[in-house]
């Protein structure tokens, strides 16, 4: 609910309560008044006279038509009712002692509410003898205790109603609400100002937001403009770790990748001058296969770093497919020598071109290769087979090793792969995994088959 | 003496690893630790120059923007960054290939190879590999200067085969270079053609080797 709107409804139903509770005041009120009236008339009426006429004869106190006034009722008529006596009022006051007992056998008990509220020392008390508008029944305490007529009960009509202000208040409430909904515009058009001018103030370089005015609003946009000066000063700060922590690690890559060469080149000289059967060509074998494996796993960790910095900003290029794969091939060559692992690819005839990030493919197609080298069996084969399939390209990486289970092969999909004991040590999953990761950027399908007679075939797909 | 390689590499092992590797292969070497130096080399008579990116005074990239005003030496660039804008720059700047450390002494000289590959000898319809020789109008082989007997199928299954001799081929990219479309050749036509094919070839110098998981590949042997 927009905030005009909302403050408009809580001054509604803020008021209208208020309004039906002094209503309801009024009303309360004013029938108190109208009770203490009739209290201190009968009050006045008792030491008037009424008291001695009480305590003289209670059952008969009241009951009596007192004369019309001078002159009035005097006729035949008047005189046959004097002849007849007192005439009983229907509406006679009632005796009581101090005590609350009738003064005359006649006189009826008062009504236990009333009795109760006077016991309690309430000066008066009354109740509705019926409905709405019944008459009411009044008992009245005199100022004196002793005497018959310490308690005098009357009947009275009920009392007129009270004037009714219910609409007038809910007239004014609504007018008040109504007021409260138009002084909020002002405000609401600077809050809107404020959010319009957070809204479109680019994140990396913060244009200042200004808002005229010494009111909250206008402090709240000074809040909201050093805070996000405050936020972007910090993200240029993280960009710039970022890029120096990149560069240290570009750096220090560099300065691993040389010794890691050398160590390659010697092992090779060394692989050239020993024969395989001498009794070194074992841990010579070994001492290859780890250094491969060293330098699979940085360039790994290089990559996987890369795609959590930022995996969007690849580096989109027309990909010669075919000599990808002759350079992954020559790369793992050595390696499968050694395992003596049959090692061969077929690439088409005319280049193959994909637009991706050669880098990453290459590493991809790498690891694919890497894997089913190093997992394969002693004397087993590795196949890398190129085609073009439509407008695209299909890759197999097929090997005759031990294969992978279907559980292993979607964990490995998934992001996060964790390796397990049927592969061995591999980085815990790692290269399969920045496999499977950089087939989703480039939109392309990795997909694991075991093939009939064993093994496993990786098929990457456009 | 092979071609001369120009060598720019600032760390003594493994410039003296490339260098040496290099000249078990037959090429003469010139190597150059200093990148400021390197500016100043005479690059005539250099078949390829191997230019490391980082080098002490100037960049690698320096470098290749500067032998490329001067003529257009093929130059293969060495970096240890594995990035691929690294790559791409060194690329747009006029580097030939590039290549991330660490790699394979054999790798090195594999790419070198590639960069210093003369044309395989294809003159009008005839195809020479190494003592094979074949006359595609014709429809006629040769091995040794002795006539190889073959059928249309197995003459253009060997025309297949030689024309990326060393290279593995796909059973499907045979069969539908090599074979008759209109007789739906199966892979079992193609494995025969082969068997026969391999019987007229003997055991000379030209083989036809199975690829696991592959196909074929025709192997020459240059003894």
């Amino acid at each position: 609910m927009k905030l005009r709107a909302r403050l408009a409804l809580t001054v509604l139903l803020g008021l209208l309560p208020i309004g039906v509770a002094m209503h309801w005041l009024h009303g309360s009120l004013h029938r108190a008044a109208f009770e203490e009236g009739v209290a201190q008339a009968v009050v006045s009426r008792m030491r008037a006279g009424g008291r001695d006429r009480c305590e003289e004869d209670p059952a008969a106190f009241g009951r009596e038509v007192p004369p019309r006034g001078r002159g009035r009722g005097r006729g035949r008529r008047g005189r046959r009712r004097a002849r007849r006596g007192p005439r009983p009022h229907p509406e006679a006051p009632l005796a009581y002692s101090a005590d609350l007992r009738p003064s005359s056998p006649s006189t009826p008990r008062l009504p236990a509410p009333i009795e109760s509220r006077l016991r309690d020392g309430a000066p008066f008390a009354a109740q509705r003898l019926g409905g709405p508008r019944s008459a009411i029944l009044y008992a009245v305490r005199m100022p004196w205790s002793e005497g018959p007529c310490a308690v005098i009960a009357v009947h009275r009509p009920a009392p007129p109603r009270a004037p009714r202000p219910l609409l007038p208040l809910v007239l004014l409430s609504t007018l008040a609400a109504a007021l409260a909904f138009l002084a909020a515009a002002p405000v609401v058009r600077r809050i809107r100002r404020l959010t319009l001018a957070v809204r479109d103030s680019p994140g990396e370089a913060p244009a200042k937001i200004e808002l005229e005015g010494k009111d909250e609003v206008a402090e709240l946009a000074r809040a909201f403009d050093a805070k996000q000066r405050a936020l972007a000063e910090q993200m240029r700060s993280l960009e710039r770790r970022d890029r120096a922590l990149s560069e240290h690690l570009a750096n220090t890559m560099h300065d691993v990748m040389i010794p890691l060469t050398v160590l390659e080149g010697h092992l090779m000289s060394l692989r050239a001058s020993v024969g395989e059967e001498a009794a070194s060509e074992p841990v010579l074998a070994a001492a290859i296969e780890e250094a491969h494996y060293i330098a699979t796993l940085l360039q790994n960790l290089d990559a996987w770093a890369r795609l959590d910095a930022d995996e969007h900003s690849l580096t989109r290029e027309s990909v010669d497919l075919g000599a990808l794969v002759e350079r992954v091939v020559a790369r793992h060559r050595p390696v499968a020598r050694e395992r003596r692992v049959e090692l061969a690819f077929a690439v088409p005839e005319s280049a193959l071109f994909f637009r991706g990030d050669e880098t990453l493919l290459e590493r991809a197609v790498g690891n694919l290769v890497h894997n089913a080298v190093r997992h394969g069996h002693v004397g087993g084969h590795v196949a890398v087979v190129l085609e073009a399939r439509g407008s695209g390209f299909e890759l197999r990486v097929r090997d005759d090793g031990p294969g992978m289970s279907p559980a292993r092969a979607q964990r490995v999909l998934s992001r996060g792969a964790v390796g397990d004991g049927s592969r061995g040590r591999d980085g815990h999953g790692l290269g399969l995994s920045i496999s499977a990761r950089a087939a989703r950027l480039h939109g392309l399908t990795l997909e694991f088959i075991q093939p009939e007679g064993g093994g496993l075939e990786v098929v990457l797909r456009s | 003496m092979g071609a001369r390689i120009l060598v720019v590499e600032d760390d003594e092992a493994l410039g003296a690893q490339v260098v040496g590797h290099l000249e078990r292969e037959g090429y003469a070497v010139t190597w150059i630790r200093d990148g400021l130096e390197a500016r100043e080399v005479d690059l005539t008579g250099l078949s390829l120059a191997i230019v490391d990116i980082m080098l002490p005074g100037v960049w690698g990239t320096e470098l290749v923007r500067l032998y490329r005003t001067r003529g257009d030496l093929p130059i293969l660039m060495l970096s240890a960054r594995q990035s691929t804008e690294d790559k791409v720059n060194a690329l747009s700047l006029g580097a030939d290939d590039y290549m991330t450390k660490p790699f394979w002494p054999e790798e090195l000289v594999a790419r070198v190879r590639a960069r210093l590959r003369r044309p395989r000898i294809e003159e009008g319809a005839r195809r020479e590999v190494g003592p094979l020789v074949l006359d595609l109008e014709a429809g006629e082989a040769t091995l040794e200067g002795a006539r190889l007997e073959l059928t249309p199928s197995e003459h253009a299954l060997l025309t297949a085969l030689a024309a990326r001799a060393g290279s593995a081929i796909t059973r499907q990219a045979l069969m539908k270079a090599a074979l008759d479309p209109e007789r739906r050749a199966t892979e079992r036509a193609l494995d025969v053609h082969v068997s026969r094919l391999r019987k007229k070839l003997g055991e000379g110098p030209v083989k036809i080797a199975t690829v696991w998981g592959i196909g074929y590949r025709l192997d020459v042997s240059r003894s």
